[in-house]
């Protein structure tokens, strides 16, 4: 129950989000023009009612890229948030509802996975597999593993010696009922704000790989590559990185919001 | 019913292995209200928790445990969910934290009946509903459909004892069900526990540090120190004549109003609880029990 008047992270984080996304999903339909359509004549103009954004060094219309982009990054993120988040219950569940040496083991490695440092990893994986969206999105949900998992695990940890856990066990409730019906439940709250926290890192490290030129290949748009190519023209076309650095910054600040919010209402409760 | 025999629990630790209860025995006839009481650290929660099976992993269990002519320790997974799953069942000290904060009120309830029966979702509800009404919780249906922060510590409290007796268990263990409660409450949750061992011929092991509780309930009463049962024997016996000089020290550790410990909470408590220096005058506290 919330006793605070308004929860204004969650509204203003909700309200960003919610913008973003559609203009994402209207993006995916929809753009103003092709996002990789090349116009020489239109190099490097500024923004204007036909070019909202302006357009880039091959004349393709900056706005079109950007949403096309955001979707991506977006797309990116999810699927890599979504794999971080899946095997990180069940790694976390199974290690901190049982605990004993399979717990030991399990953990132990999860370390080990930890102790390199996360952009070394994915770039590990990259190198083994190649670039491009899809291998992007296992380097980065293998790096996004441990740290859900342990957080999972310690809220395992908390709950199952919890009255209601030992009743059900009383009850000889199977493992598997009791982890999913009767503990997972009651880590939502903590699993929503890393979900949100962990949207913005999945953000940060698409843009930084392929920054690095080697997350998303061209011509497909991702705005952390749109980023880097901007750089170029940092001072001739200041409009292209603007636009793409105030979307990367958008997307994570409704996240944060979101994430922050979230957790108020639970520390409210 | 349920009997006992020489029941250790030890727990293994890096500095050896340390023995908290020393082969205990004791047994428990149907329909009887056994009062465990101890300090803490006397190996009461442990006792219990051996006899239902919740023991810690670190922990192991020597004695046998025979409930209705079935040794535990030998059954199979299968037999020991229709024995020890059904006819054993818990309600725990925290009302606050012993209710799932995220599954509705039915749904726990139901629990038991959805993993030991083989009932319709209807029948279900309709066994819920019943047995709600059953621990004297009023309008059943709205409830049902509540989650436990909507509910008084109370009524949590009548819910889990709802959701351990559905399946009609043979033995039901208290530990310390009323600590948490305050004292108008606890009074109403004993008197439905004695309600129900009458009409469910339910024998119950009450576990409490709290003699005047005990004294109120139990038709026997158990004093456990240090992992020993110091002494046995009905309620009578323990209160007037104790034998043992421990459980005169327990009894003389009560605070009364005649040795001048008189808090106001003291005070109001004991003279709801009657006990020891009670003044008989006023019937209008005195439980139907």
């Amino acid at each position: 129950m919330s006793y605070a008047k308004h929860n204004w992270y969650m509204i203003f984080g909700a309200v960003i989000t919610f913008v973003m996304v559609l203009l994402i999903v209207v993006g995916y339909f929809w753009t103003p023009y092709s996002p990789t359509a090349i116009c020489a004549a239109e190099r490097f103009d500024g923004p204007s009612f036909a070019h909202l954004f302006g357009t880039d060094n091959l004349g393709r219309d900056i706005f079109s890229r950007v949403l096309d982009g955001a979707g991506t990054t977006l797309f990116i993120s999810v699927s890599t948030v979504l794999i971080g988040l899946i095997t990180g219950i069940l790694i976390g569940g199974l290690t901190g509802y049982f605990g004993g040496w399979i717990d030991e083991v399990v953990m132990r490695m999860n370390d080990s996975l930890t102790a390199f440092p996360s952009m070394l990893l994915a770039l590990v994986i990259i190198g083994i597999l190649g670039p491009g969206t899809y291998n992007v999105i296992i380097a980065l949900g293998i790096m996004f593993i441990p740290s859900f998992a342990r957080m999972v695990r310690s809220e395992f940890v908390r709950c199952k010696n919890l009255d209601y856990v030992k009743s059900a066990r009383l009850m000889r409730a199977g493992p598997l009922r009791i982890i999913f019906l009767h503990i997972l439940p009651n880590t939502r709250s903590t699993l929503l704000s890393a979900v949100a926290i962990g949207f913005n890192n999945a953000v940060l490290a698409e843009a930084g790989l392929s920054y690095l030129g080697i997350g998303v290949m061209p011509p497909q748009a991702s705005l952390g590559r749109m980023l880097s190519e901007s750089q170029s023209y940092l001072f001739s076309a200041p409009w292209y990185s603007i636009s793409t650095g105030f979307t990367i910054i958008l997307l994570i600040l409704g996240f944060t919001l979101l994430g922050e919010g979230i957790r108020q209402q639970a520390g409210v409760d | 019913m349920l009997d006992v025999k020489d029941l250790v629990v030890c727990f293994r630790s890096k500095e050896g292995i340390h023995e908290v209860v020393h082969g205990i025995s004791f047994s428990m006839e149907d329909g009887e209200i056994l009062g465990l009481v101890g300090e803490s650290g006397s190996g009461k929660t442990q006792t219990v928790l051996a006899i239902a099976g919740l023991s810690p992993i670190n922990a192991v269990i020597g004695g046998t445990i025979t409930l209705n002519g079935q040794e535990l320790s030998l059954l199979s997974r299968h037999e020991m969910r229709t024995v020890q799953g059904r006819d054993i069942s818990m309600v725990f000290q925290e009302p606050m934290t012993s209710l799932n904060p995220t599954m509705r009120i039915g749904r726990q309830v139901e629990e038991a009946l959805r993993i030991h029966t083989k009932l319709s979702p209807e029948e279900r509800k309709a066994k819920a509903l019943q047995t709600l009404a059953d621990v004297e919780l009023p309008n059943p249906e709205a409830v049902y459909n509540k989650y436990p922060h909507e509910l008084s510590g109370g009524q949590r409290q009548r819910v889990m004892i709802a959701a351990a007796i559905i399946c009609d268990p043979k033995l039901l263990i208290a530990d310390e069900p009323t600590t948490a409660l305050d004292v108008t409450i606890q009074a109403q949750i004993l008197k439905l526990l004695k309600k129900l061992n009458k009409t469910m011929h339910m024998s119950i092991l009450f576990i409490s540090h709290d003699l005047g509780i005990i004294r109120r309930l139990c038709d026997n009463v158990m004093v456990l120190k240090s992992g020993d049962i110091v002494e046995r024997g009905s309620v009578d016996q323990i209160f007037n004549n104790p034998t043992e000089e421990y459980t005169k020290r327990l009894i003389a550790a009560i605070p009364s109003r005649k040795r001048g410990i008189t808090t106001d909470e003291h005070r109001s408590y004991y003279e709801y609880f009657g006990f020891l220096e009670y003044d008989d005058s006023d019937d209008e506290l005195e439980g139907p029990f």
